[in-house]
């Protein structure tokens, strides 16, 4: 696993305990399923894991998801940075990790 | 008298308002607003959505897929967007772009008057408040007697209290005349969806817990010994 990649999960799993404590392993239960990957789709795929939560949480709840990851990292992504999506956040992230 | 727990939602938003869904992640917060709106929509002149940072859109999208009638059920709306991105496309009534607080409730309060009889649905509100954590303590008290204003209003915000501090949870909670709480539990790896009464107006129901689960048209709930 990468740096950035790290990073990215670490926020996750951060964010999943925060807002929704026991279903982290609910979620990578589904990724595992349907995906047959683990948190680390976020940054491979941003995509496909938004539409993964969505599936399992519904729309609503991935957004609000989505929102807490990106305020975990806020700190980390210099000052300015107006991010709004799991894209924008990951794009992001490879750009200070040049990965 | 023995309600069916939607009912009693529905009842009690028509007679005190604001209404409260404090919803956890996984509780299925769009199928319960769904069903809920569907119930009040006719029962309002107008219905008003406020959206913050495109929760509309997910939302609509959502339930688009999943109910047929979605579209019908949200013809006809007034749409306030705040900070659009995605919800730009639905060429919302009054895009509202910024972060301030008190530009947004002015604007607001400009655009819409005081209004009555109309059925108001806040949308996003945490996640707004997610990213500008600092604006909502202000925003939520002026928002709610904004839209409280006129007579027979009905107002309803779902809220994920949990991921805010106990400052807000204490503003919300002080404000909220009703307040549900759409929660889930995880039993041997699945969700279990669970519906507590915390206040309203019909106190026989209140702090009494159903499980429920979301069926192709209605909801089931399911309290501990019956099904109601």
């Amino acid at each position: 696993m990468n740096k950035g990649e790290e990073i990215l999960v670490k926020a996750i799993s951060a964010a999943l305990r925060e807002v929704a404590s026991g279903l982290e392993s609910v979620l990578e239960a589904h990724l595992k399923a349907t995906l047959n990957k683990g948190l680390e789709v976020a940054y491979e795929n941003p995509k496909e894991f938004k539409d993964a939560v969505s599936k399992l949480f519904g729309e609503y709840s991935a957004r609000l998801l989505e929102m807490v990851i990106i305020n975990k990292l806020k700190g980390r992504l210099g000052e300015g940075e107006e991010i709004s999506s799991l894209e924008e956040l990951v794009e992001q992230i490879r750009k200070i990790y040049g990965e | 008298m023995k309600m069916n727990p939607l009912e009693l939602i529905t009842l009690s938003s028509k007679r005190i308002t604001p209404t409260v869904l404090n919803y956890q992640i996984g509780s299925d917060i769009e199928s319960v607003l769904y069903h809920l709106i569907k119930r009040l929509r006719g029962e309002y002149e107008e219905f008003v959505i406020i959206s913050f940072q495109d929760a509309y859109t997910s939302i609509s999208k959502y339930l688009k897929s999943i109910y047929k009638d979605a579209p019908e059920v949200f013809k006809d709306t007034y749409l306030v967007s705040v900070n659009p991105f995605l919800e730009e496309e639905l060429n919302p009534d009054l895009p509202v772009k910024t972060k301030d607080a008190e530009i947004i409730t002015g604007r607001i309060r400009v655009a819409l008057g005081t209004k009555s009889n109309t059925l108001f649905l806040v949308l996003g509100l945490d996640l707004y408040g997610v990213k500008y954590p600092e604006e909502l303590v202000v925003i939520i008290p002026a928002l709610i007697r904004l839209l409280s204003k006129g007579e027979n209003n009905n107002l309803l915000i779902p809220f994920n209290i949990k991921i805010f501090p106990e400052n807000i949870v204490e503003i919300v909670n002080s404000f909220a005349l009703n307040l549900f709480k759409f929660g889930v539990e995880v039993k041997r790896g699945e969700i279990k969806r669970k519906l507590t009464i915390i206040r309203s107006p019909f106190v026989e129901y209140n702090l009494r817990s159903w499980y429920y689960m979301i069926a192709p048209n209605k909801i089931v709930f399911l309290s501990a010994s019956m099904e109601v």
